[in-house]
């Protein structure tokens, strides 16, 4: 496929006159130069890295727009969600991180789509249809194929081009390739001007000349490339996305626009997906649902399951809760076309799922439950308590959300665990009364004390005044310095009662005489920390 | 024009008339001596089990009415034997500085009842209880801390604490909670009294815990009583904590001991206003009635408070009462109780 300024095709031009050269430019070498060019550009004889200068004195109706290849690359990823309907294994083409193009591995999914030419021409007239010019071709390498989109154009007035001048097959490959010139070698702008200069223009220039020479004057890159154009170099597509395990995908003849349609949609592919799943012995673990709206645009949505799962129902109620909270009937726009079911994690499941003992059923049940919250609300919102090696209170316990908490039971097994987080208490602090409520930051209080290092007697939280019946304490927790620096101040805890039979959490921070200064008027604070029971 | 408030007698005259043409026992705390005996034998024959069984009408409602008992048994019998297993059931506190009590409470009760399923059921060892709570009122009234349940006697790793970032998150994640009957209990901590949960709000929690039959605890923090769905209110206000005792049985008066909670009745098939005092015994993990301490007695300073104390006097603020004084006729004071919801059931 070819990109360039030429996706933007404005018919209502062509038909009533010549269109204005389009062109993108971009700052190199001290200049504002052409980066990209449309087809009536191209024709006109402006060049790539042409100075704007000299390009507006060729053509003074220039359209001139400056290059951002963000945005090229934001576009060109909505492209390749697009194409996602042909292959899954879809990778861009951004050398040098310019993007330019999308490439498509189609092993085994053209008999999908009726053979290659077919295919091809459902590629390039579907891209027309939503109003994208686009250039492609199909070859046994992704080299071969970036130099024949690039070198057999098709002209979009001819109406009777032969789509099979853009196919290439193993035993042309050779053949075709040594007529094309040295661009169609994906190399950079110096090596083809130092190349032209030696007159070495056309790739069977090289072909079949002695490697080493060439080798010592351009470098690898050149031989690299050839060797790829030609397969004696494997090339492989990076995808662009992981890609799944598993997927199954559903074309409708009439699109589909409605939540619980698409609902019912997910429920009939996660149980055809089901028998694949157990044939291959495993059970998914996360999903991923892709929506593709009639208008290009592609949306997608992902869940996790606590625990792997094959089950249709489960599945739909999950993706359900999430539609829920995202989807919105308005974002359906003209319907979706094509709902695509993906399980981008799975496990291996050796036993049945379903089992008689009560307590899995138990298990099973609560993870089920948990999941639906967690789609619905997010993991960060459904958590578990946790407990550390620690003697400030608030750093002692902790909430990890589900997911986390699962995974480290897992991979543990046991109670200690790498993070510094353990599942069940050590036995520190145990036997030492705790408050059932804390306040994650402690709460000044203005509190009066009978003797300076004793309990107060009286306080003042949140504007009311309290009066203390009994007091227990202190407890004195010294401060972690080597978290918190040595300045930091020891904690002494009451455990208060006031008259009115409410308990609370106090602390006095700062021991008098040692950590306090009274004639600097640094005095110890109380602080609220949490309530009693 | 309203009419004259119904005075307390004859309110209670009522309810007896009521019981008589329904033909069933009326119980207050304020019952005669004799029917609390009774009731006190009958509890004592069950109890042993640990497991109070009432007369159940027929097969099917089996599950619906399984209780659990308190262990203080006036109230227990009042209430028909215990906390009711698949069912709603309300606590509310009056103001925040008092929600530690009020949360340890219900915290308790889940604890037993979690405790009593897995006796009763194979396998739900695991079946967690369920904490979801309003952003507000965690950042009002602080968080749960897990050390703290240890040392009520609640095993933190069996706790899943959900903390939806908007009411109606929560009221979804309640619901949803509510219907599972894989879990223990769930408590729903919620500030105050949200429009939607009120009697149709409460209603639905109430059916879907009925049907799953595991309990569901509501617990609204600084709530107002407000007419409800769920068969049981209580009210829970803070009390002077029990003694610590040595070992040789001596006290120690200026320590702080178990922890104790002024409960009040405030919604039930008998409500009365009566408030009692539990003290909740974390090493033999049960409740143990407490009689008024030293410390409780500057509640009377407090002129709302003595007044909701005492022990003749309905609240107004409840269902089902008579008012405290008959209120002034074309008064600005009895407006704001006409269109009121009054749950009768």
């Amino acid at each position: 496929m070819r990109w360039g300024a030429s996706w933007r095709l404005d018919r209502c031009k062509v038909d009533q006159h010549k269109p204005s050269p389009l062109v993108c430019v971009e700052k190199q070498k001290g200049a504002m130069r052409l980066s990209a060019l449309d087809i009536t550009a191209e024709n006109l004889g402006l060049k790539l890295g042409q100075s704007v200068v000299e390009a507006r004195s060729i053509y003074p109706d220039l359209d001139i727009i400056t290059a951002d290849h963000e945005a090229d690359l934001t576009f060109l990823n909505a492209l390749a969600d697009w194409a996602d309907r042909y292959t899954p294994l879809i990778g861009i083409d951004a050398p040098f991180d310019k993007p330019q193009g999308l490439f498509l591995d189609i092993t085994g999914c053209v008999h999908l789509f009726g053979g290659e030419v077919n295919m091809l021409k459902d590629v390039i007239q579907k891209f027309d249809n939503i109003g994208i010019d686009v250039q492609g071709s199909i070859a046994p390498t992704p080299g071969a194929a970036w130099g024949l989109a690039r070198h057999n154009i098709r002209r979009d007035s001819d109406k009777n081009f032969g789509y099979e001048k853009l196919i290439m097959n193993w035993d042309n490959l050779e053949e075709m390739i040594a007529a094309f010139p040295m661009t169609a070698l994906r190399l950079p702008l110096q090596m083809l001007l130092a190349l032209d200069r030696v007159g070495l223009k056309k790739i069977k220039d090289i072909i079949s000349a002695p490697r080493k020479p060439l080798m010592r004057r351009f470098g690898p890159l050149l031989l690299k490339r050839l060797d790829q154009v030609l397969g004696v170099e494997e090339e492989p597509v990076s995808p662009r996305l992981p890609v799944s395990e598993l997927s199954v995908e559903r074309r409708l003849a009439e699109p589909i626009g409605q939540q619980e349609d698409i609902e019912t949609c997910i429920e009939q592919l996660s149980t055809s997906l089901r028998g694949d799943l157990e044939k291959r012995g495993l059970a998914g673990q996360a999903f991923m649902l892709l929506l593709f709206r009639l208008d290009g645009i592609v949306k997608k949505v992902d869940i996790g399951l606590s625990a792997p799962s094959r089950d249709s129902g489960r599945i739909r109620a999950l993706f359900a809760e999430k539609l829920a909270t995202i989807y919105d009937e308005t974002d359906a726009g003209s319907g979706f076309e094509i709902i695509r079911l993906s399980v981008t994690s799975a496990v291996i499941l050796s036993e049945l799922q379903s089992t008689f003992s009560g307590q899995d059923n138990i298990q099973f049940e609560i993870d089920e439950l948990a999941d639906r919250l967690i789609a619905r609300l997010g993991s960060e919102q459904v958590v578990k308590p946790v407990f550390h090696q620690s003697f400030i209170p608030e750093r002692a316990a902790s909430f990890v959300s589900l997911s986390d908490f699962n995974h480290h039971a897992k991979i543990k097994g046991g109670s200690k665990l790498e993070d510094g987080f353990e599942l069940e208490n050590s036995g520190l602090q145990i036997h030492l009364p705790r408050p059932i409520r804390m306040f994650i930051n402690p709460e000044p209080v203005t509190a009066i004390a009978e003797v300076p290092e004793g309990p107060p007697i009286t306080f003042k939280w949140r504007r009311s005044q309290y009066h203390v019946a009994r007091a227990e304490g202190p407890e004195r927790v010294s401060a972690e310095w080597w978290i918190d620096g040595e300045d930091t101040k020891t904690r002494d805890y009451y455990r208060v009662e006031d008259k009115l039979g409410r308990r609370f959490w106090i602390f006095r921070q700062g021991l008098y005489e040692r950590e306090c200064n009274l004639a600097s008027g640094i005095m110890p604070r109380w602080f609220m920390h949490g309530l009693f029971a | 024009m309203t009419s004259p408030a119904m005075t307390r007698e004859d309110l209670q005259l009522l309810r007896q008339t009521i019981a008589k043409i329904e033909k069933k026992q009326i119980a207050t705390f304020d019952s005669p001596v004799s029917m609390l005996v009774k009731s006190h034998q009958k509890a004592e024959l069950h109890h042993n089990s640990d497991i109070v069984s009432y007369p159940l009408q027929s097969d099917h409602l089996r599950k619906k009415s399984r209780v659990h008992p308190f262990g203080y048994h006036p109230l227990d019998h009042i209430i028909g034997g215990g906390l009711p297993c698949s069912a709603l059931t309300e606590f509310r506190c009056d103001e925040t500085r008092e929600a530690g009590g009020a949360s340890a409470f219900v915290w308790i009760l889940a604890q037993r009842l979690q405790a009593f399923l897995s006796t009763f059921h194979h396998g739900t060892n695991h079946a967690p209880i369920i904490w979801i709570s309003q952003v507000s009122s965690r950042l009002e009234g602080g968080g749960i801390y897990p050390h703290g349940l240890l040392s009520l006697g609640v095993d933190p790793s069996k706790c899943l604490f959900i903390q939806p970032k908007s009411l109606n998150d929560a009221l979804w994640a309640a619901e949803l909670a509510a219907k599972h009957s894989s879990i223990a209990a769930t408590i729903f901590e919620v500030r105050g009294n949200p429009s939607q949960l009120d009697m149709a709000g409460t209603r639905r929690l109430h059916l879907r815990a009925q049907a799953a039959g595991r309990p569901f605890f509501l617990l609204r923090q600084t709530g107002y009583a407000e007419a409800t769905a769920a068969r049981l209110r209580f009210r829970i206000q803070p009390a002077a904590a029990g003694m610590k005792t040595l070992p040789s049985q001596t006290e120690l008066p200026k320590m702080i001991g178990n922890p104790s909670f002024q409960i009040t009745l405030e919604k039930s098939k008998n409500p009365s206003s009566k408030s009692f005092i539990l003290e909740w015994k974390n090493d033999i993990q049960s409740f143990k009635f407490a009689t008024k301490r030293d410390g409780d007695i500057q509640n009377s300073d407090d002129p709302k408070r003595s007044r909701n104390n005492g022990s003749n006097v309905y609240q107004a603020g409840s269902e089902n009462s008579g008012a405290y004084i008959s209120p002034s006729f074309n008064g600005s004071d009895s407006s704001d109780e006409m269109g009121r919801i009054v749950a009768f059931r």
